[in-house]
């Protein structure tokens, strides 16, 4: 069976160029708007991997990283932060949180695709 | 895998496109002394959208911009800096660049480097205090300590843009180039054409004349330039990009995968503190603060949201007006067939006959709903508008919208943009006083411009409203006069204002660049005109001037009412009746023993006998046996008379002109429901000839009495 | 606008060397016409139009052929021959002038006739009813005489006041 991946991010070009990639390299990509469209989303099926933006409105990555570390069905996946910020605030964040790992913006698509291989194999 | 990165280019023309437009209408909308904190937010997040994915897409230039933008009103929103009505200056003409750049990316126009030059210096120059960070992609590192640092070196790494064979000549190249001005060493060599190459370069060395070298054989979104250490080496964390953080699920996970390529931290607990150096780089940290509660974009949306669109041709939509036009007219001649069926013996016919027609216009209704625009999408562009001239002007001037939700044909929304515009800045231009003057005369100093649209009957109304000086009826019949129109100190204000229309007319005291150059206004009318539209004018002096445009709702369906003459049968637009009544005698004058009139409750309005003007045999020619209906156009009134009324219904416009040729008192042509073609009248046109026929005669008293 | 003149295109005949065209024929009065058969989109029966008012008297109207609006002209008003009556056997033929659609009435219709560029030879003044100006010239079949017209040229001109001044001046 195919590794599913939740992507959430509000600007539809990176959104639909991560879900892009991921497909092409064999994964099956459900894509989300925003924060809350993601754990619409993430509670209504399983996901091997949760990659989110942190910027969004109406929920942000880091308030969907903690909404979901909540839920039992989402206490271990992995879940990974795409930010243009590479701070340590910013990753002192992504760590209280709950999320796994992160991923700075601008990124190399194929450098995505290594990071995933690494995570879900 | 090659990726072709194009396909998503669209899509992020068209969200950039949207994040400009909502930065642009909260920046207008923000109260610069007591900003909203949630609006600074959206500002702040549309910029940083913009930077996220123009970076990952290579459009380095808006990155650049958005970044420099983004810190400084990141700084606004923590409230380290004041918002300055500069700011919002800058900001507007920062987004206007953003534009240029867009459109350059999308093949419409030149990029200018010195402009985005210009626009980073100007908005770094606000912040006052910090000398402008650095673009996006040059990553500016602030390490606290780390091991690998050797004081004040500069690690540089790089992918290059060519093939292995040509890569180590590049390189060495290189080395012998930046080893001309300083120290410089390789650190890593790269393992294959995609992974990056290591040097190590003297403290002295200016990061921007390295980049500068590097751009040409390197990929410019791989440059990569930091004090020494801050770039990940010996990992497989190539630039820092990436990481884990470190917990038992990802080590568990990690140690299955591949471990050579991200390598984790070792576990610290939660403290504050940045993960090992090898993964932490980054440039300067900008604290993002959760943003909560509603969405950003809290400004009306002129169009649906993107995620539920789809993009059509508008050649495809009408294509199926027509196609709907056509299948009402089959509907029709069906029904009349049926008409004469026994209803008894046929009504399963009849019933389908009636549920066709219910199922028809629902189709037509919804067809016609997809060409329908909210004038919001007219509206948006005048806050920028007014806010500009205003500033140019020293006028000040609040912009009031109400009705953006009134919709509206495509094809007349894009054509009635101009002429509303021109509009708004004569009611800028000419209307609102100075702040000065407005203050003398005991009226706010700021001045209040009022779009507003509604649904009248079949038309939309749109109202361009100020409470500016109103116009100067003295000032405008010296200048007719002075142009050599015929006018006379009797004329209706309603005339009066009506003047302005003409043909390089313009009563500004001094010619300004905005409208005063006496082209313009009679453009106005024309191309409202051309879109079966009306113009009027209302004004009082020192109160304000109302503009009135009225516009049928779509350009492909007509409100009409059939009427009878003779055997014919015409369409009049319903916009244009006022009442239709049955003339009795009494009512009716003469003058001069030909011309008519009729005293409709006291008004004596002129008369076209429609079977006069066209020839029309076999026609009632008595005035009290027919029907006078009632026009009004362009700000006169006449009354119409026919045989009789046929009935009320929306006909599909079709144009006389494509196969034929304009006809004087004919607008255009539809097919009625027994397939033959009937004429839509031009009422304009027949107002105006029964204005001709009565030259001397003005409304206000009666004749013959 | 776009319009093509006398865009007349045939096949090789083979004998004789010359281009084969091919013409619908039709009657005016005495006199027989043929008209270029790529202009004609198609015949149908007469049906009453729709007047326009002040047009001219042979400007018979507008009628709606599939949902366009196409003007009606009565060639034989124009050129005052035959008789004018309607009836169920008037025909109208349907010509693509250019891009645009126009109706003619005529007396009857007769056949479609193969013509070779050499057998169309130029007229003289005064040959036919129709102006020279808009005939290319006359052929002979047998008994028959046949008018070759320039239907384009009549339909675009001035005195058949179909089109728009502005049209004319392009």
């Amino acid at each position: 069976m195919l590794k599913t991946i939740l992507a959430v991010d509000d600007s539809a070009s990176i959104r639909q160029m991560v879900a892009f990639i991921l497909r092409s390299s064999g994964y099956e990509v459900i894509e989300a708007v925003d924060g809350m469209d993601g754990l619409e989303k993430a509670k209504a099926r399983s996901f091997n991997l949760i990659l989110t933006d942190q910027n969004m409105p109406r929920m942000d990555g880091l308030t969907l990283v903690r909404t979901l570390r909540a839920l039992t069905q989402y206490s271990t996946t992995p879940i990974l932060i795409l930010t243009t910020e590479s701070s340590a605030a910013m990753k002192a964040q992504g760590r209280a949180a709950g999320a796994t790992g992160w991923l700075v913006k601008p990124f190399d698509p194929l450098k995505l695709v290594e990071v995933v291989r690494t995570i879900i194999g | 895998m090659p990726i072709d990165m194009t396909q998503f280019y669209q899509v992020f023309f068209e969200e950039t496109q949207e994040h400009l437009d909502s930065m642009e209408s909260l920046l207008l909308n923000l109260d610069i002394s007591h900003p909203d904190a949630e609006q600074l937010n959206a500002i702040f997040r549309a910029a940083h959208s913009i930077k996220g994915s123009a970076g990952t897409f290579g459009f380095t230039d808006l990155a650049e911009v958005t970044h420099v933008l983004e810190t400084l009103l990141d700084r606004i929103r923590k409230g380290d800096l004041p918002l300055r009505p500069a700011m919002i200056d800058a900001f507007l003409a920062a987004r206007d660049v953003l534009q240029g750049l867009l459109a350059a990316r999308r093949g419409e126009g030149v990029a200018d480097p010195l402009q985005v030059a210009a626009m980073c210096k100007r908005l770094s120059e606000l912040t006052v205090c910090e000398p402008p960070p650095v673009p996006v992609v040059a990553v500016k590192v602030e390490m606290p300590a780390a091991p690998k640092e050797s004081a004040g070196e500069l690690d540089v790494s790089f992918v290059l843009d060519m093939d292995a064979g040509a890569a180590a000549i590049a390189v060495d190249n290189l080395v012998a180039e930046l080893g001309r001005r300083w120290t410089v060493a390789v650190s890593e060599r790269a393992s294959s054409v995609t992974s990056p190459w290591r040097l190590r370069i003297a403290a002295e060395a200016d990061p921007d004349i390295v980049r500068s070298m590097l751009e040409f054989i390197a990929r410019s979104d791989s440059i990569r330039i930091g004090p020494a250490g801050s770039l990940a080496f010996a990992g497989g964390d190539v630039d820092g990009a990436y990481g884990l953080f470190s917990n038992e699920v990802v080590a568990e996970v990690a140690a299955v995968a591949d471990s050579s390529r991200i390598e984790l931290p070792p576990p610290k607990g939660a403290a504050a503190v940045p993960p090992a150096p090898t993964l932490a780089v980054g440039k300067d940290a900008v604290e993002l603060k959760p943003i909560s509660g509603a969405d950003g974009r809290s400004t009306p949306r002129p169009a649906v949201a993107p995620e539920s669109s789809i993009r059509v041709d508008v050649v495809k939509v009408d294509q199926l007006v027509n196609l709907i036009g056509e299948l009402v007219i089959t509907h029709s001649m069906l029904a009349q067939s049926a008409a004469t069926l026994d209803p008894v013996k046929f009504e399963r016919l009849h019933n389908g006959l009636a549920q066709l027609e219910r199922n028809t216009r629902d189709i037509q209704e919804s067809v016609l709903s997809i060409r329908m625009l909210p004038m919001s999408v007219v509206f948006s562009r005048f806050p920028r508008v007014v806010h500009d001239l205003a500033q140019k002007l020293g006028k000040q001037v609040e912009l009031k919208t109400i009705g953006e939700d009134t919709e509206l044909d495509k094809g007349l929304i894009e054509r009635i943009s101009d002429p509303m515009t021109h509009l708004v800045r004569n009611s800028l231009d000419h209307g609102i006083e100075m702040p000065e003057q407005r203050i003398a005369i005991g009226k706010t100093p700021s001045g209040t411009i009022t779009l507003k649209a509604y649904h009248q009957g079949g038309s939309v109304v749109i109202e361009v409203g100020d409470d500016g000086a109103g116009l100067n009826r003295p000032k405008i019949l010296a200048k007719a006069r002075e142009k050599g129109l015929a006018v006379h100190d009797e004329m209706s204000d309603g005339e009066v204002w009506l003047l302005i229309f003409e043909p390089g007319f313009s009563t500004a005291d001094k010619v300004t660049e905005v409208s005063g150059r006496g082209v313009g206004m009679d453009v106005v009318k024309r191309n409202i005109m051309a879109l079966e539209g009306r113009v009027e004018i209302e004004s009082t002096a020192g109160i304000g001037t109302r503009m009135t445009v009225r516009l049928p709702l779509t350009l492909a369906i007509l409100d009409g009412m059939s009427v009878a003459v003779g055997r014919e049968t015409y369409i009049i637009p319903l916009g244009y009746v006022i009442e239709s009544l049955q003339a009795e005698r009494a009512m009716i004058k003469s003058v001069s023993g030909v011309a008519r009139l009729i005293n409709v409750r006291g008004e004596y309005l002129p008369v076209v006998a429609l079977y006069e003007i066209f020839g029309i045999p076999d026609a009632v020619t008595q005035f009290d046996e027919g029907i006078m209906v009632v026009l009004e156009a362009d700000g006169t009134k006449a009354a119409l008379f026919i045989d009789a009324l046929v009935g009320h219904q929306q006909v599909v416009i079709k144009s006389l002109e494509s196969n034929y040729r304009k006809v004087n008192g004919i607008s255009g042509a539809t097919i009625m429901g027994d397939g033959h073609v009937a004429l839509i009248l031009d009422v304009a046109a027949l107002v105006q000839m029964a204005r001709m026929a009565l030259p001397e005669v003005d409304s206000s008293g009666g004749p013959d009495e | 606008m776009m319009v093509q003149h006398g865009a007349v295109k045939g096949h090789d005949a083979g004998e004789g060397g010359g281009q084969t065209l091919e013409f619908l024929t039709f009657t005016l009065g005495p006199e027989e016409y043929a008209i270029d058969i790529l202009k004609v989109q198609e015949i149908r029966g007469y049906e009453a139009p729709t007047t326009i008012a002040n047009a001219p008297d042979f400007l018979k109207g507008v009628i709606n052929l599939r949902g366009i609006i196409v003007p009606i002209v009565d060639l034989r008003i124009k050129f005052n021959i035959g008789k004018a009556e309607y009836t169920p056997f008037t025909v109208v033929i349907i010509l693509n002038i250019g891009l645009r659609v126009v109706g003619v009435v005529v007396d009857s219709v007769s056949d479609v006739t193969m013509l070779r560029q050499e057998q169309i030879r130029p007229a003289p003044e005064f040959a036919a009813t129709v102006n020279t100006r808009y005939i290319n010239g006359l052929a002979t079949i047998g008994e028959r005489m046949l008018i070759v017209m320039d239907i384009d040229q009549l339909m675009l001109s001035h005195e058949m006041a179909l089109v728009d001044a502005a049209h004319h001046a392009q």
